[in-house]
């Protein structure tokens, strides 16, 4: 399942990361976050998503916003399950390093990238489906913002847990049933969860 | 009038705690002359003499929201002193406000640390300092904002609490008098034995209620 080049970009991006902190930003930390982004578990639960979302939408063409998207890896695996230029996938988060980087990270996989917040000023006309398998790390409102503002026939493919220990988690559910009636979705087309080694991964798709 | 301030979020600390850090400081100085204020997510049990600041901002998690204090919109002016809830009182603390530096935010130098470096320097993401006791008048607007940017969650993985942060983001920084705060876990009390420490602070401990008896 992981991807040769794409671990060889990682590397690369790492080297380049270390000299920059020798004569310009001393950023390591990055190197260990892009090293994260490609963790065996989030390639597992990003292929979950965009296996399930793809047998659902069962279209070949439309408009994917991933938001909360890191350095790219749920826009690659869309990618993989869309590979035609019929689907557009845009990859956005509000790290603006996550752009720069995701470029490096998944060059020529026809993926655009964007810097942006979900928030109430934020556009989510003329996308077919949203992604976001960050919604642990974003409040409540924002979550539910992009339920309220998409447009009606828009698909909605979320990911969360029950990982509370991590400071950065500010949105845990403590379980799947629980996530689903917080959710005030018109439409449930998919919900279920997986074991991870110290959590529990939750996934709803629905309208 | 000066105002003292403590955060309370979330269930390491109970409500104990703000009342007990409220009387101690009513024990040396008269409820009149200082506002108490409690940032909480849960005033529930807290006396009804503490001022209750409810949450402003982005939710955040556990000691993240001691960042919370320098929203531009966070409803109290004039000279703070935050304190943690797990510190004693040992005196008056409005003793020290001549000695603050208020034009920019002080915290606690921690000069022990020092003795963890490794290869002749600390590590990139260690500090010499702690933020059990904060002090500051205006002019912090600035740290709010530098975290509140688009690298908000970054910060909150890359630095594990937010004295990393202070440390590694490049603020303007002050210390709080050496003389005023004593670390229970790392200073000896004959360093103090001229002039007892007015705090007591508990970093890198666990601590319970009666252990500030």
């Amino acid at each position: 399942m992981l991807n040769s080049t794409i671990l060889y970009n990682a590397l690369k991006l790492s080297e380049e990361i270390y000299d920059e902190s020798q004569y310009g930003i001393d950023d390591l930390y990055r190197i260990k976050d892009i090293s994260h982004s490609l963790d065996l578990n989030h390639w597992h639960s990003k292929s979950w998503l965009a296996e399930e979302l793809c047998k659902l939408y069962n279209h070949p063409a439309g408009k994917i916003l991933v938001v909360g998207g890191w350095y790219g890896l749920m826009a690659y695996q869309l990618r993989s399950c869309w590979p035609d230029e019929q689907m557009n996938i845009i990859s956005t988060d509000m790290d603006p390093m996550c752009e720069e980087y995701g470029y490096k990270l998944f060059k020529g996989n026809n993926i655009q990238y964007k810097t942006l917040e979900v928030n109430s000023k934020l556009d989510l006309s003329g996308y077919t489906a949203i992604v976001n398998t960050s919604c642990e790390h974003m409040e409540p409102e924002a979550v539910q913002y992009i339920i309220d503002n998409k447009d009606e026939n828009a698909w909605v493919a979320f990911q969360s847990n029950d990982y509370y220990g991590i400071d950065s988690h500010i949105n845990c559910s403590p379980s799947l049933e629980y996530w689903k009636d917080e959710l005030k979705l018109d439409w449930f087309a998919y919900a279920d969860q997986q074991k991870a080694s110290l959590f529990n991964r939750f996934m709803i798709i629905g309208k | 009038m000066f105002n003292i301030i403590c955060v309370k979020f979330g269930t390491k600390y109970s409500s104990d705690f703000v009342n007990k850090l409220y009387m101690d400081l009513s024990c040396y100085k008269p409820c009149n002359e200082f506002k108490f204020y409690c940032y909480t997510d849960n005033p529930e049990g807290i006396n009804d003499s503490v001022n209750i600041i409810n949450p402003i901002g982005p939710k955040l998690n556990g000691v993240w929201n001691k960042l919370a204090l320098f929203h531009p919109d966070f409803p109290i002016k004039g000279q703070n002193v935050y304190l943690d809830l797990d510190v004693f009182i040992a005196s008056d603390v409005s003793a020290w406000l001549s000695w603050f530096h208020w034009d920019k935010l002080s915290i606690v130098h921690a000069p022990w640390k020092d003795n963890k470096k490794r290869y002749g320097r600390l590590s990139s993401y260690d500090v010499t300092h702690h933020s059990s006791i904060m002090v500051w008048e205006n002019n912090v607007h600035h740290i709010w904002e530098h975290f509140n940017s688009g690298l908000r969650d970054y910060y909150m993985r890359k630095y594990a609490g937010i004295d990393r942060f202070l440390a590694h983001e490049d603020f303007e920084l002050g210390y709080v008098p050496a003389k005023m705060v004593m670390s229970k876990k790392y200073q000896d009390k004959d360093l103090f034995e001229d002039f007892p420490p007015t705090v007591i602070t508990y970093e890198e401990l666990d601590v319970e209620l009666h252990d500030l008896i």
